[in-house]
């Protein structure tokens, strides 16, 4: 086996004992998980449905569905990345992991996939529900809506644990997400189409990864041509890079940076 | 690690001052040899764990510089973590994991195989006697039993180096003594570095080879067991123990331990000379006596300035 081979295979390895090691939490916390993931989604998606914003028809719908998973994708992997390492620097858990050898960009990874993971079965339910509410033929797409859910997850994963890293206190690391969360959300057109904004934000919300995730999740609910899915997937993907390379550079973790990558 | 030179770490004239101007590590140099098991000793407070901490790259220096195998840990090229196993004092996280789960975890993320790392956790378990609560989840554990899967887990895939930052604390008596002949076992058989911060300083004293005491950020002083003891060469303790409710005239130096026991720390000649005279006139208040050579405690308070009450 070629040493290049042995390192992605190590590196695989590695990431799956981290990103376990994160699962166990569910031993502890699954019924809390199982609410805060089931609830919240869906009574924002009623309240959405039920307080009609001048959205008629099968837009609204197709809007606040393909909303809702959008910014659950966006946020899921960055609040969950900011709030579990301001935790893990509280309990100075986190010594724990910066002396160890491991890569700076596999931990991120790692915690990523608990977000994705934690996340992802109520935006799954929140589809399903969208496309048999709507009667439309989204369940076939349901890889499309797979690989544009962990594209958008990882967007702004960087920006989650540069935020970490970086907070004085978890108090301020858990402030910090969760106030940069609405403006991600609600100034893009996540919920409304783009022209319903002002024009400031029709010009900035280029700049923000849930514009793209929330056209590529309108597409796989049928809504739009489908042709700009690939090139969605490929700018999230370009957010994705841009933030975990910020966020490997510039985050505190230890005085060398060998371990880095 | 190939190198032919005898010290580990090399710190020279190491600095840290914190964003609040505290001081605390003021202008440390310091050689740690390999195989050597040193005792890092000081009042809370005193900037021990500021050091370690630079010296597994933790924290930066303000000033000075932290070498390991020749190598500065800034230096890309100079893999800390390879090299060293650090023990931090993070014994309330990793509520979820088992015992041996984190034992396991820490030996993947060090190289091993799940495989090799099972069989070492084992063998951990097995020598430390904790096979009954290896499989309980951290959170169901004591804060001694929990205390002890985060030291083990500096053991995992052994390096050259490790770093115990009080490791005996919360720990009952027997695990403390396996740990301290597990540590003396690693030193003898594969020459592993030890840098030991321990507020236990006589139980470590039969442990270290040197001893290096830190006060309000300053290394004031740095040598073998027998040299820091040879401050007291002819001093002994005496323990001196009233009957209940009894006083006596006792000289001014002496140091009260508690209720009804006096200690003093004098020449052996003087310590006789003290103890026939006060049996000549209070004899029937003295309950029990004992005279003993300074311990590396006593040595420690001298050095730092405190009167040793710990002796008990």
């Amino acid at each position: 086996m070629s040493n290049q081979v042995k390192r992605i295979k190590r590196a695989l390895y590695e990431t799956y004992f981290l990103f376990l090691g994160r699962c166990y939490n569910l031993r502890l916390q699954w019924f809390w998980y199982v609410v805060m993931l089931s609830i919240s989604p869906l009574s924002y998606l009623f309240f959405l449905l039920f307080y009609n914003n001048g959205i008629q028809g099968n837009e609204l719908g197709i809007y606040a569905f393909s909303g809702s998973i959008a910014a659950s994708a966006v946020t899921s992997a960055m609040l969950s990345l900011g709030q579990t390492i301001g935790g893990l620097r509280e309990g100075n858990a986190m010594e724990f992991y910066s002396t160890l050898p491991i890569s700076k960009l596999r931990f991120i990874f790692a915690l990523s996939l608990e977000g994705i993971l934690f996340s992802l079965p109520s935006s799954l339910i929140v589809f399903i529900m969208g496309s048999l509410f709507l009667e439309t033929d989204a369940l076939a797409r349901i890889p499309y809506l797979l690989i544009a859910y962990f594209v958008s997850a990882f967007s702004l994963a960087g920006v989650g644990a540069f935020i970490g890293f970086s907070g004085k206190t978890p108090q301020s690391v858990s402030l910090a997400t969760q106030v940069i969360s609405p403006f991600i959300v609600l100034f893009a057109p996540v919920y409304l189409p783009i022209e319903k904004l002002p024009f400031f934000f029709q010009f900035t919300s280029r700049f923000i990864p849930t514009t793209y995730s929330a056209r590529a999740m309108r597409v796989t609910m049928g809504y739009g041509d489908f042709s700009t899915f690939w090139i969605d997937i490929l700018i999230l993907l370009g957010f994705s890079v841009l933030c975990l390379y910020g966020a490997v550079r510039k985050a505190k973790w230890r005085v060398t940076s060998s371990d880095a990558y | 690690m190939h190198c032919t030179n005898n010290n580990v770490y090399r710190i020279e004239h190491l600095t840290k001052s914190y964003d609040n101007k505290l001081l605390a590590n003021d202008d440390i140099s310091l050689h740690i040899r390999r195989g050597e098991i040193l005792g890092l000793f000081g009042a809370n407070g005193s900037g021990k764990t500021t050091l370690v901490k630079q010296l597994i790259g933790l924290l930066s220096p303000t000033s000075g510089h932290v070498y390991l195998e020749e190598k500065s840990i800034s230096d890309p090229q100079c893999h800390i973590s390879r090299s060293v196993a650090y023990q931090g004092q993070n014994n309330a996280s990793f509520g979820a994991f088992s015992f041996s789960e984190l034992m396991i975890h820490t030996g993947i993320y060090r190289g091993l195989t799940l495989h090799e790392a099972k069989a070492e956790a084992h063998k951990l378990v097995s020598y430390f006697e904790c096979s009954k609560i290896s499989n309980r989840l951290r959170y169901q554990l004591s804060g001694g039993e929990r205390k002890l899967s985060i030291v083990l887990c500096a053991f995992m895939a052994q390096r050259p180096v490790v770093i115990l930052d009080e490791p005996s604390n919360d720990l009952d008596p027997f695990h403390r003594g396996q740990l301290w002949s597990y540590m003396r076992k690693l030193c003898k058989e594969t020459g592993v570095t030890f840098i030991l911060v321990t507020h236990n300083i006589d139980e470590a004293e039969d442990l270290v080879d040197r001893v290096a005491v830190m006060k309000q950020g300053r290394l004031i002083a740095c040598s073998t067991v027998g040299d820091l003891k040879a401050l007291y060469h002819d001093d002994v303790t005496v323990d001196l123990i009233l009957k209940h409710g009894e006083e006596i005239k006792l000289p001014a130096d002496a140091i009260h331990v508690q209720s009804n026991h006096w200690k003093f720390i004098l020449p052996k000649e003087k310590a006789f000379a003290m103890l026939n005279e006060l049996f000549q006139q209070d004899g029937h208040k003295i309950d029990d006596f004992r005279i003993s050579k300074a311990t590396l405690t006593e040595a420690y308070s001298s050095v730092v300035g405190e009167k040793s009450v710990s002796h008990e």
